[in-house]
């Protein structure tokens, strides 16, 4: 009640401030004939007084003394357009931007945003076109958005052809990886091969390492936003495509008139279609067994009124590997059916409404789950014998409102909160066994509450020099322990010249949730579990400084920052524990003695280095070239004998090199480079007795062989590097457009590791020499992909 | 047609070329190889129970034994006395009894000299005994096969951190074939307060009319030091097969070398 009414007052308040001698020019900015909603368009008055920009919906207001005005709109990609206009009064104005260029070559446009970076407030972030994200060459053609993010300076991937990020030293488990608002658990196919985001269903992706803006939270190292696009209003359209592993469709258009769109788009795999037969033929019908996974992504919106407008969307993914068995003996039938599933599903329902034309409110509630799913059965006749299922899983209702209060042409304000309640399913067995009639029926279960409140101010102090000040206060409560925490977030950029700003920024964030994971591979077996009285909640502290400029001729933009970022409470497994030894807990009670709880062990950690980004956005050549110079080091009490190491996925040298070039109007070509230092690992060194100093020896004796290790990861792998290229030619047809693409990844077939092994120099010679072995995933591997978009 | 079927065994060839290689651009740690010593004192047999090898680098000719050392001069000092063990060339193992008396909370050391000079070290504290033990037993009997569920239960002692383990074996005899199974020496340890400690086991006699079956079954509860309750919880848990555990640091209190030296303070019963 009382929440309730201090937002109704701060209403009041904001809708007063709208009476004063200032009028609001505010509306929606979507691009012509699709009616997409255009994200961070710049508009300003022509005499350069008076700026904003279009939200994530579209939607801009902007505050200026009554007058006459000639209001200029523009984003990279599209036709600028200027309006005049005369205000004695507020006034909505909607703007429709034409694509620059509707013929072949153009029809790829980019809806994101293209603010100047030292324009911008924000630092440590980037927008990734879905345009670059659709040309760039991938492994057997199948278009990654995680991988190419992965291409950035301050990331880095885990291992050869993982979509793992690791951010600024931070772990896979601390990015905050977001489809329309629902927090994504599991963004991988595949054990990580590929990620979940093939680029077609989304309008806009942005990475976020440093210099968090306070309406983001429950994440140390990253925030990876994504909104999926709305749908064409106008026409009804699609788009087919079929590649080497998988095939994928889109169909979006029109509800009612305009009123509405909607869009839907899905991808699966089909390598269980093509090895079926196989199996099956090598088996004499008695086997059946395969992988696959599929996405689906759907979305709708409708306008309701000229102030309410609601979107449904929704992801729905899964992967699957399953092996069937029969087999008769003496008449008697077998079957064994075994399977190993693993899931995401989100769905989130929004209602934008514009208060007043100065005050925006967006309301979101979302669903957010990840699963998985262990099944084995074994079957007599008709009689079940054996039966195993286990699971894990998270799932997450999340209600949250956020306001966009334009105040002035100084203070753009950001407001909100959002409470979301989880539910942790560490494990969850049910084991039956006819042969000894046991029944095992355990489930752990944690509920959690998270919550989090914040405001932000895009502060103009004065035409040179802008901040971006905010606060969110966080908590979290679980199993009768509260956690109540101040995040401060500070970014400032000062406007040495025209085209050059310095900037700096500060973060504090929270991470209630822990990822428990020693694979290192990021398996979908790693375990989500909440924060609790034994096992506190990870936080970290970030200072980045760095020097945006933007370059006129060539149109270039070069950043080069610098991080330092300390890291607590990150937890790890202790020495020699892992998942399998996981004992199950009962909410409420203590937790066992191989609980979760009492087989990891916290640590800190730090992080620290150099970026530097030279990017071309425009023009017939585009691209970027990247380098990251860091460190990032561990310090764990009961690892390692507390003495500080690396981190796996420390990195002192990261290099990428992304290019595109439109060769002709239809034909366009790209490459990439990437060269990473090798990851620290520990290596085993020497094997020694062990006894176990059991009382009787001489009865029950017994000993093993232990292994001496180097200290922990202090050995490091071969640098890891590849040359990937594609072409891209497009060809007009009857219906639309044709697109085909050849693409080659590791094109000089580099060998790199993905693990390493101690074996025999020559397997087939019993006293062959032990030497450090190399397994590699992927040499040269070309691909061919086939789309058509219709028009 | 015929480059058709060139192109497509180059790419072929290339994309299947050897997933599994040596490495040999990058420089393999220098190996040091470590003298190992384990050695054990146990109050209830009154005994040393030990060995000294050498490891065994993990690059190279593969080996399946350990080297033993069985010229080391090993001596354990506490109490004003000095015990020197030798080595029995049948076992393999340094052992003999001690003729010190071993008192709770003394420190106890262990040295032992190779015969190119090399020393290792170690000590360790003499621990409690675990207090009025006592054990339930229950039985099911299921055709041939008797289960006993054995609950044991002993006082921890209040306000000193006490580190226990507890064992069991069973000996059987069937027509003069004699054997041995039982139990991995399982860890407890105490909460600081003073409390009743429990730990349960299960074990099987077997008995089948017309054939001539005897067992002896003993149940050890020992006071053990804190390095030996972090070994004896390593072992317990240690996989060095499975893949997704990370590396272990295997516990030492060996100086100049590998190994544990431990001192038990046991009682031993044997259940009828």
């Amino acid at each position: 009640m009382r929440f309730k009414l201090i937002i109704g007052l701060l209403v009041m308040f904001l809708s007063i401030k709208c009476f004063s001698q200032n009028v609001t020019l505010s509306g929606f900015i979507n691009e012509a004939g699709s009616k997409e909603a255009l994200i961070a368009v710049t508009v300003y008055s022509n005499d350069g007084v008076y700026g904003t920009t279009s939200n994530d919906y579209g939607f801009y207001s902007l505050t200026v003394p009554k007058g006459t005005y000639n209001f200029v709109y523009i984003i990279v990609g599209y036709e600028q357009k200027v309006i005049s206009v005369t205000l004695d009064s507020n006034r909505t104005q909607n703007v429709l931007l034409t694509a620059l260029g509707t013929q072949l070559g153009a029809t790829e446009i980019d809806l994101q945003k293209r603010e100047k970076e030292s324009e911008k407030v924000q630092m440590s972030s980037v927008d990734i076109p879905i345009k670059q994200i659709k040309e760039i060459p991938a492994l057997f053609g199948e278009k990654d958005v995680l991988k190419v993010i992965q291409l950035l300076p301050g990331v880095q991937s885990g291992s050869e052809g993982q979509s793992g990020l690791y951010v600024r030293g931070g772990g896979p488990d601390q990015n905050l990886i977001i489809l329309d608002g629902a927090t994504v658990y599991n963004a991988q196919h595949l054990f990580g091969f590929f990620s979940l985001f093939n680029g077609d269903a989304l309008r806009s992706v942005e990475l976020i390492k440093g210099g968090f803006p306070a309406r983001y939270g429950g994440r140390l190292s990253s925030v990876i936003d994504m909104n999926m696009k709305d749908g064409n209003k106008e026409k009804t359209t699609g788009e087919l495509g079929i590649g080497l592993i998988s095939s994928k469709g889109l169909l979006e258009g029109p509800i009612n008139k305009g009123k509405g769109s909607f869009i839907i788009s899905g991808r699966r795999t089909y390598i269980d279609v093509l090895t079926q037969p196989i199996i099956l033929a090598a088996s004499n019908g008695n086997s059946s067994g395969g992988y696959f996974f599929y996405d689906l992504n759907a979305k709708a919106n409708y306008t309701l009124t000229d102030k309410d407008k609601i979107y449904l969307s929704g992801y729905f993914g899964r992967d699957k590997f399953y092996l069937n068995e029969k087999y008769t003996f003496e008449d008697q039938k077998s079957e064994f059916n075994t399977s190993f599933g693993w899931g995401n599903a989100t769905g989130t329902l929004r209602w934008n409404h514009i208060i007043n034309p100065k005050l925006f409110l967006n309301t979101s509630l979302i669903y957010s789950t990840y699963d998985l799913g262990i099944n084995a059965k074994e079957k007599e006749q008709d009689t079940t014998l054996f039966e195993l299922r286990y699971g894990s899983g998270i799932r997450d209702y999340t209600a949250k409102q956020d306001f966009d209060w334009y105040a002035n042409n100084k203070h753009k304000v950001k407001f909100g909160y959002a409470f979301t309640h989880h539910k942790f399913t560490p494990s969850a067995v049910v084991l039956k066994d006819d042969y000894d009639s046991s029944l095992v029926d355990q489930e752990t279960i944690f509920n959690a509450v998270e919550t989090g409140i914040y405001i932000e101010d895009e502060v103009k102090f004065t035409s040179k020099f802008k901040g971006l000040l905010g606060f969110r206060l966080s908590s979290f409560h679980v199993k009768g322990e509260n956690y109540i925490k101040p995040e401060p977030r500070i970014a400032l950029a000062y406007k040495v010249s025209t085209n050059t700003s310095v900037k700096l920024s500060f973060a504090t964030m929270n991470q209630y949730i822990h990822l428990l994971s020693n694979s290192g591979v990021g398996l979908p077996t790693d375990l989500w579990v909440p924060a609790t009285k034994n096992v506190k909640p990870q936080s970290s502290q970030q200072i980045a400084a760095g020097v945006a400029r933007d370059f006129d001729k060539p149109k270039l933009t070069l950043t080069i920052e610098g991080y330092y970022k300390e890291m607590n409470n990150i937890i790890a497994y202790k020495e020699g524990a892992s998942f399998l030894q996981i004992e199950a807990a009962v909410d409420g009670e203590e937790a066992p003695e191989n609980s979760w709880e009492n087989n990891v062990t916290n640590g800190n950690g730090v992080s620290y280095g150099m970026e530097f980004l030279l990017q071309k956005k425009e023009g017939k050549f585009t691209g970027w070239a990247g380098y990251t110079l860091s460190w990032t080091k561990h310090t764990f009490d009961s690892i390692n004998l507390g003495k500080t190491f690396y981190a796996r996925y420390d990195r002192r040298h990261d290099i990428s090199v992304v290019m595109q070039y439109q060769l002709k109007k239809n034909v366009t070509l790209s490459a990439n480079w990437v060269y990473g230092t090798g990851n620290a690992i520990t290596l085993p060194i020497s094997t020694y007795r062990l006894d176990d100093h059991n009382t009787f020896r001489n009865q029950y004796g017994y000993w093993a062989n232990g292994q001496e290790y180097t200290a922990r990861n202090d050995f490091r792998m071969r640098a890891y590097h590849r040359a990937d290229i594609g072409v891209q030619i497009k060809k007009e047809k009857k219906y639309g457009t044709r697109t085909i693409e050849f693409s080659a990844y590791n094109l000089y077939s580099r060998q790199n590791p993905f693990y390493y092994f101690i074996g025999p120099e020559d397997q087939f010679e019993p006293n062959s020499n032990q030497v450090l072995k190399q397994v590699s995933l992927f040499p040269f591997l070309p691909s061919i992909s086939w789309s058509y978009k219709f028009r | 047609m015929k480059t058709l079927k060139i192109v497509l065994s180059i790419l072929f060839g290339s994309m299947i070329h050897s997933c599994q290689s040596i490495v040999q651009d990058v420089d393999l740690p220098e190996i040091e190889i470590k003298s190992v010593v384990q050695m054990r004192y146990d109050k209830a047999l009154n005994k040393y129970d030990g060995s000294i090898t050498k490891s065994n680098p993990i690059f190279g000719k593969p080996r399946n034994e350990f080297e033993v050392i069985e010229d080391a001069l090993v001596t354990v000092e506490g109490g004003g006395l000095i015990d020197t063990v030798s080595y029995d060339p049948n076992s393999e193992y340094y052992t003999g009894e001690s003729g010190i008396t071993y008192s709770v909370g003394e420190q106890y050391n262990l040295n032992v000299t190779l015969a190119n000079g090399e020393i290792l070290t170690s000590s360790a504290l003499y621990p409690n005994a675990p207090l009025n033990i006592s054990m339930t037993i229950d039985s099911t009997t299921d055709g041939f096969e008797t289960k006993y569920n054995i609950k044991i239960s002993w006082d921890d002692i209040p306000g000193i951190q006490e580190y226990y383990q507890v064992e069991y074996y069973s000996i059987y005899d069937f027509d003069g074939v004699k054997d041995t199974f039982g139990s991995y020496g399982q860890v407890e340890v105490g909460d600081n307060e003073k409390s009743r400690l429990t730990n349960r086991f299960e074990t099987y006699r077997y008995s089948e009319p017309g054939s001539n079956w005897s067992y002896q079954t003993f149940v050890v509860v020992s006071g053990i030091t804190k390095d030996q309750y972090e070994y004896s919880k390593f072992l317990y848990n240690y996989e060095p097969e499975n893949p997704f555990a990370e590396p272990v640091t295997v516990p030492s209190n060996v100086t100049g070398g590998l190994g544990m030296f431990v001192l038990k303070n046991s009682v031993i019963t044997q259940l009828k």
